[in-house]
């Protein structure tokens, strides 16, 4: 309960201070909305060119995107303390998080939000809403509902790469140029349904990085391929994945020697 | 001239420290590259006949683009812009040195020093990967010719419109706004997402048309054999159009803006 007040305690003071600042803020939140906006506008030059992508149409696709880069969106805004983790170790301000009373991991995802990186996400809404009303999907409220739990899972596991970053840096103290690859190259080639590339993508994408499982899986079932629920609950896997990342984490943190002033 | 070569040499030295940076560079555009590529090659498995260049060419494509991101990707310098804003141009000014050359040197300077560390080990990479993933040997030595003229012309028309972005700040003292959203319009209008080709018909010929089908779209469809004879030639002579143009106007616009300047900061 504490918590919770916590949280709107400190959105509503983060977000006052990011509105200090008005013109930088719509501006990025702008920039996000179009980068997002020009990534599913190539992807729909492509399929209305070849039609399909593997067995994929294209609203197939757009809805994998929009899902994909929803949740990659939303584990940006609420887990960006985690993307800059090195500059909270250099910096030394992660150090006085570690003196309050409070969950680390809270402390540091409540102190850092970045709601001008929800601009993707407005656009993915939209994105999102019309593949819906193409397939058809708006009277079938289970399979809403599936939507909806794919947009966690791929929040929760993009999370989760985040937090396996965030431990790396306290073993390297600096930044990891190639975190990029598995946060904004997997948001990239999750624009397709992951099993177009091949059954070894899709093996290594379910077992060792369950990204399929927030989109792939899932969708079978939301297209009417698959309707076994447990396709429908795959999602459950991301958020599982969460946990020994988080798990790790604390053990970066258990060797953690202060290098800030 | 020789000032401005030796400025070019220190800024080159300079930016060569940071070699660590490079190394984990390397490793991150090769994987980029494989996911760009991986797609394309989804889609070449049922659609292969239809596409507007090879397989092969698309894949050789993606892998130019990456070793030499530095090059011809935007990017801008937060020192120079914040050299306007605080006030420390004024010192760039005292010096008996054109300012505009002065940026546009140093730039230069940047950009080939960081693509120099990264280029090499990436293409290495990249012709080792087996075909039709990997890089390609270009289409003939003529074809390879043309591709180093149109890769130096496509860095000049880059390096020019950062110079009017640079510009820009002179009269809005921020560099929030235009310079941030010129990343998203570079990449999409230049070709960085998916080469050029796979756009409607349209929005092709437009996109070849602007600088920004000028800067990377050109030298690597040359590479690869996908302009070639007139069309290749056709292309370099627009480089070489928007280049001059964009030089001029950012010369000219460089010495209106110092006309009027307001030393801010102390």
């Amino acid at each position: 309960m504490r918590y919770l007040k916590l949280c709107f305690t400190y959105a509503a003071i983060q977000l006052k201070t990011q509105m200090e600042y008005k013109l930088a803020f719509f501006v990025a939140l702008t920039s996000q909305l179009l980068v997002a906006m020009a990534s599913v506008l190539t992807m729909s030059f492509i399929l209305n060119r070849f039609g399909s992508i593997g067995s994929f149409t294209l609203e197939h696709s757009m809805l994998c995107c929009s899902v994909g880069t929803l949740g990659f969106s939303l584990a940006r805004c609420f887990f960006g303390g985690f993307d800059k983790f090195q500059s909270l170790i250099i910096s030394g301000s992660l150090d006085s998080t570690l003196i309050r009373p409070l969950n680390p991991v809270f402390h540091v995802l409540i102190s850092n939000l970045r709601f001008e990186r929800l601009g993707s996400a407005i656009s993915s809404l939209a994105v999102l809403a019309y593949a819906v009303t193409r397939s058809g999907l708006w009277s079938e409220p289970v399979r809403l509902a599936v939507l909806a739990f794919m947009v966690m899972g791929a929040a929760a596991f993009f999370s989760g790469i985040y937090l396996l970053y965030a431990t790396l840096c306290f073993f390297t103290l600096d930044g990891l140029e190639f975190v990029n690859v598995l946060t904004h190259g997997l948001t990239d080639l999750g624009k397709y349904p992951m099993g177009v590339y091949g059954r070894a993508m899709l093996t290594f994408f379910t077992v060792v990085l369950p990204f399929a499982a927030a989109q792939y899986y899932p969708l079978l079932y939301v297209i009417g391929r698959d309707t076994r629920p447990i396709m429908a609950l795959s999602p459950i896997s991301c958020i599982v994945f969460l946990l020994p990342c988080i798990g790790l984490w604390y053990l970066g943190l258990s060797k953690y020697q202060s290098t800030g002033s | 001239m020789r000032a401005y070569l030796s400025y070019f040499k220190t800024r080159y030295l300079c930016m060569l420290q940071y070699r660590a940076s490079a190394i984990a560079g390397v490793f991150t555009q090769v994987g980029f590259g494989l996911i760009l590529i991986l797609p394309f090659y989804a889609l070449h498995r049922v659609n292969g006949a239809d596409f507007p260049m090879e397989m092969e060419k698309v894949s050789s494509y993606i892998w130019l683009q990456q070793a030499f991101l530095m090059l011809i990707s935007y990017s801008w310098e937060g020192s120079i812009v914040d050299s306007i804003k605080t006030g420390a141009v004024a010192v760039e000014l005292c010096r008996p040195l054109d300012l505009y050359v002065t940026w546009f040197v140093r730039h230069l300077a940047q950009r080939a020093a960081k693509c120099s560390l990264r280029a090499g080990p990436v293409l290495i990479v990249a012709f080792l990967i087996p075909k039709p993933l990997g890089l390609s040997l270009p289409e003939s030595p003529a074809s390879f010719g043309l591709f180093l003229i149109s890769l130096v012309l496509g860095t000049l028309v880059m390096a020019s419109i950062v110079m009017l972005v640079y510009n820009t700040t002179f009269h809005t003292l921020t560099s929030i706004g235009i310079p941030t959203f010129l990343y998203v319009i570079m990449d999409f209008f230049g070709g960085q997402i998916i080469p050029l080709n796979f756009y409607p018909p349209f929005l092709y010929r437009l996109c070849s048309l602007l600088p920004f089908g000028s800067v990377s779209n050109a030298p690597f469809r040359i590479y690869t054999g996908d302009l070639a004879g007139k069309e290749a030639v056709f292309s370099i002579c627009l480089q070489l159009f928007w280049a001059v143009t964009l030089i001029s106007v950012g010369y000219v616009w460089n010495r209106l803006a110092l006309r009027r300047v307001v030393s801010q900061g102390g």
